[in-house]
């Protein structure tokens, strides 16, 4: 037989290359996965994992939690409740711009202390203006000044909600009770979403979130609270581990000026309904179509 | 509801092992929490608590209990009835809308309330009691009730649950609810609120910043990558 030719020399060299190419180009991917086990890259989607599997997820995360952290937390899945439907109205005619709902949802939610992330952004705005594009969230004075009215903006729990729509792998959607939720461990961080929202609200962890261990709020839920992997998006959540067991979110806890009211928009005799009834409220960029949940008003 | 198939982009593999352990590990999970239905008329619901300030009613001093609320001094102490001192409660009243009115023992009341005076509200007789225009009277922890006569569309708000802070449960089959009164949020003396320092706000521009220079990426995929 005939030694290699010039031929079988090309495709030798051509497969070297390639496996080098192909090796280089998924060195990032090894890299990503080498501070993930095995049994988080092999979870199923929130919305497939049976009881028994979401137990021993929720186990592993508590684990999880306390090798990075140091603190023992307890995680929970907490279900919509049939029958409610959630919705949030809030006073702008009240609200002094005292960023305590901010600061709240800060500790309840376990956000990075680094950052002072929030799912609330308190925007300082002109009166006579209700254009949020030029709201300043970032004032440092004493409030409220005389020429301006505060604006806190978090997610509005959309009834067509956009970022849900451009999600490429359906890792965030819309819950029975109205809340938009994000399986932190199927996100793959593309920030679509965050581009597709109007509003703002979602957040994107560029670092590990850093919590000191005796700050950590050890009341957590796998949609909502529990502390967000590095590279994936985080929002709010009508604070669903407090509020589908009956409580109030934390950021109407907070808020000295008694401007948030919440509740169950099914219940015909609820504070929100109420709201809805006698005050002239409106939805921030209602042109837009998304449908929010959350309700803006003013008194008188 | 149908049920969406989750994809991802890349590991079809992992997929499909993924789909195998599905089939494996029995039904998906059912709701857990119970189905919300609205009270049946004679269920007991949880309570409303409305709490009021510590030591309401009382005049506060400089010295501090084992608690750390004030040392207060009961209004009947100076303004008892029958010594002659009540009257002058109602010569102070008509005086404390000018300045230099003496208020003797209430230097921390300011009084900037619309045109009251001390005994719009409180009786003369007996100041740790309050009056409404119907002439009935009541103690101070019934303030509300006072507050009501003038404002009454906020108390409407109020009693809607649309007006004043309120902690606990928005279910009140599952949990209490504890609620602030006028006087813990208002001044009733001075009721216009000061400016208040917020708390602060976001700090994110130094990880933007982080972003574009690199440093951020440096950390999860390594320094050549980006290069």
């Amino acid at each position: 037989m005939s030694s290699i030719g010039r031929r079988g020399l090309f495709k030798v060299a051509g497969a070297t290359l390639g496996a080098a190419a192909f090796a280089k180009a998924s060195a990032p991917l090894v890299k990503f996965a080498s501070g993930m086990s095995m049994d988080e890259f092999l979870q199923d989607h929130y919305r497939e994992l049976s009881a028994k599997d979401m137990e021993t997820v929720l186990r592993r995360l508590e684990d999880e939690t306390e090798r990075d952290y140091g603190a023992k937390v307890n995680i929970k899945d907490v279900r919509p409740q049939k029958g409610v439907q959630f919705g949030y109205a809030l006073n702008l005619s009240v609200c002094n711009g005292c960023r305590k709902c901010a600061e709240a949802c800060h500790h309840e939610n376990n956000h990075d202390r680094e950052t002072n992330n929030s799912y609330i952004r308190v925007f300082e705005m002109k009166k006579g203006s209700l254009d949020i594009e030029h709201g300043d969230a970032h004032y440092q004075h004493a409030t409220p000044k005389d020429d301006s009215y505060y604006m806190p903006v978090q997610c509005q729990q959309c009834d067509n909600p956009p970022c849900v729509d451009v999600c490429p792998v359906k890792a965030t959607w819309k819950e029975d009770d109205g809340i938009v939720v994000v399986d932190y461990n199927w996100c793959i961080g593309c920030r679509y979403c965050e581009a597709a929202c109007p509003y703002h609200a979602r957040r994107f962890n560029w670092k590990k979130p850093t919590i000191p261990a005796e700050e950590i709020n050890p009341n957590q839920s796998y949609l909502s609270n529990r502390i967000r992997p590095q590279g994936v998006v985080e929002k709010c959540t009508f604070c669903l581990h407090r509020t589908r067991v009956g409580k109030l979110p934390a950021c109407l806890e907070a808020c000295p000026t008694g401007a948030r009211v919440f509740g169950n928009l099914l219940d015909p005799k609820s504070e929100i309904r109420w709201v809805l009834k006698n005050k002239r409220v409106f939805v921030l960029k209602e042109e837009l179509g998304a449908k929010p949940r959350f309700f803006y008003f003013f008194d008188a | 509801m149908p049920r969406d198939v989750a994809t991802r982009s890349f590991p079809y593999g992992v997929l499909l092992v993924a789909c195998l352990g599905i089939a494996c590990s029995g039904p998906a999970r059912e709701n857990s929490e119970p189905e919300w239905t609205p009270a049946k008329p004679g269920t007991n619901l949880h309570s409303i608590t409305i709490v009021s300030p510590p030591s309401t009613g009382m005049l506060k001093t400089d010295a501090v209990e084992v608690s750390g609320d004030p040392v207060g001094i009961a209004c009947m102490t100076c303004h008892g009835t029958g010594d002659g001192v009540t009257a002058s409660f109602a010569q102070r009243s008509r005086e404390s809308r000018s300045k230099d009115s003496p208020r003797s023992m209430h230097t921390e009341v300011v009084l900037a309330h619309g045109n009251l005076e001390c005994a719009s509200c409180h009786l003369a007789d007996t100041p740790d009691l309050l009056h409404i225009a119907a002439g009935e009277s009541f103690s101070i922890s019934e303030s509300m009730r006072l507050c009501s006569q003038c404002h009454g569309l906020i108390r409407t708000a109020y009693d809607n649950g649309a007006h004043g802070g309120m902690r606990g449960y928005w279910d009140l089959q599952r949990g209490p609810r504890e609620r602030n009164d006028c006087i813990a949020c208002h001044n009733p003396h001075s009721p216009a609120h000061p400016q208040v320092i917020p708390a602060p706000g976001p700090n994110d521009k130094n990880v933007y910043r982080e972003v574009h220079e690199g440093s951020i990426i440096d950390q999860r995929f390594g320094k050549d990558q980006h290069e």
